[in-house]
């Protein structure tokens, strides 16, 4: 009776041994594509990077930009953050950007135009006292493009003295309630451009 | 659990280890995402050994180690060995008819190997209850016929930032063969 009970059990389990063929219930991971807005862009200005997932078994695909880790070839030109934002790094050049998740992975390269030359552009160099004054910072690219650049810049006010003069970071001055000469810089990436604006009674 | 222990204080308890199969159609459910839930049965057929402690006429706890395959594949391409582990509670009764009627409850887990692009397994857990009988053959050996209604969870599948979420259930039929010392 032993060997009998063996027996059964040992052919129920060999009855299961060979391979299933059939398309499995569960759907899976075909890969992970990666793509940008644009695929050149200039060094003030950001790329937003997009990771789609596809499926088997007519899973829709999936934005899967927040969950798979991003990561530049070269950070002197291009930084990308946690949900594939892409942001000029200063140097001009080719940068590749890749989504990955374990070992699905794709990715785009990316021209970045650097920023050659900027200059601050004001409306006149003497303004009285107590005048708001929106001055602009124009960039120049290396492939010769001119742009506004004025939102993307690092606007200093030297020299203010006693002065309550303020200059905000689209540019916009505040000549203050003295007389005198205000210095205003810009940089960012290492490129600077200034100019003085002298404030008249 | 409490009654169980002192019932088996009570009887005339003894070791015993078993060996059986199970053949049982498993009714599967999985959910991908951005679909509608999907129903699939397959056989599963296994083998199991167990050792346990206890009165076959009164309570015992088992342990049972068992291997199975599915003749259909569920959650990838191949799905082959299935590795699942039990834990029993048993209560029989002797009525004088020859053999011993009991009732079990219990749980366990398992663990399935699968080929899938981010995983080689999905584990799962199981509550199970049902009901059998022992049937002394002589030589301290007794045949086991039981029955156990069993539901599973399986672990969550990855499907990068959403997950396949899978349960189970089935009626699992049990022949075996137990010595008892």
């Amino acid at each position: 009776m032993y060997s009998k009970g063996v027996l059964l059990a040992l052919a129920l389990a060999f009855a299961g041994c060979g391979e299933n063929s059939n398309v499995p219930l569960a759907g899976d991971i075909v890969a992970v594509a990666v793509e940008a807005n644009e695929t050149a862009f200039y060094a003030t200005e950001q790329v937003q990077m997009t990771a789609t997932a596809g499926y088997t078994h007519d899973i829709p695909d999936r934005n899967v930009t927040e969950n798979v880790t991003w990561y530049e070839s070269n950070n002197t030109v291009a930084t990308v953050d946690a949900v594939g934002r892409v942001s000029g790094a200063g140097t001009g050049g080719d940068v590749e950007i890749t989504g990955s998740y374990k070992q699905f992975g794709d990715s785009v390269v990316l021209h970045v135009y650097a920023l050659e030359t900027v200059q601050i552009i004001a409306p006149e160099l003497n303004v009285p006292q107590e005048q708001t004054l929106q001055l602009q910072a124009l960039g120049t690219f290396e492939d010769g493009t001119e742009l506004d650049v004025s939102d993307s810049m690092l606007w200093i006010l030297g020299n203010a003295g006693e002065s309550n003069a303020t200059l905000e970071q689209n540019g916009t001055l505040y000549t203050g309630d003295a007389n005198g000469t205000l210095e205003i810089n810009v940089t960012r990436y290492d490129v600077n451009a200034s100019i003085r604006i002298n404030v008249t009674p | 659990m409490v009654t169980v222990c002192l019932g088996i204080l009570q009887a005339e308890p003894t070791v015993h280890f078993g060996v059986g199969g199970i053949a049982a159609t498993e009714t599967f459910k999985v959910h991908n995402p951005l679909q509608d839930t999907q129903e699939q049965s397959a056989l599963l057929q296994g083998v199991q050994i167990k050792a346990g402690y206890g009165d076959i006429r009164a309570y015992a706890v088992e342990a049972d180690l068992g291997y199975g395959r599915y003749d259909k594949n569920i959650f990838s391409g191949k799905d082959t060995d299935y590795i699942y582990f039990d834990v029993s509670l048993i209560k029989a009764f002797d009525f004088d008819f020859g053999f011993y009627p009991f009732f079990k409850v219990g749980f366990g887990t398992g663990e399935l190997e699968i080929r899938r692009t981010l995983t080689n397994s999905i584990s799962s857990g199981s509550f199970f209850a049902g009901a059998g009988l022992y049937v002394p053959v002589g030589l301290g050996f007794d045949l086991e016929l039981s029955g156990i209604w069993r539901s599973k969870s399986w672990e969550d599948l990855d499907m990068i930032g959403a997950q396949v979420e899978s349960t189970s259930s089935l009626f699992e039929p049990y022949l075996g063969i137990n010595y008892r010392f």
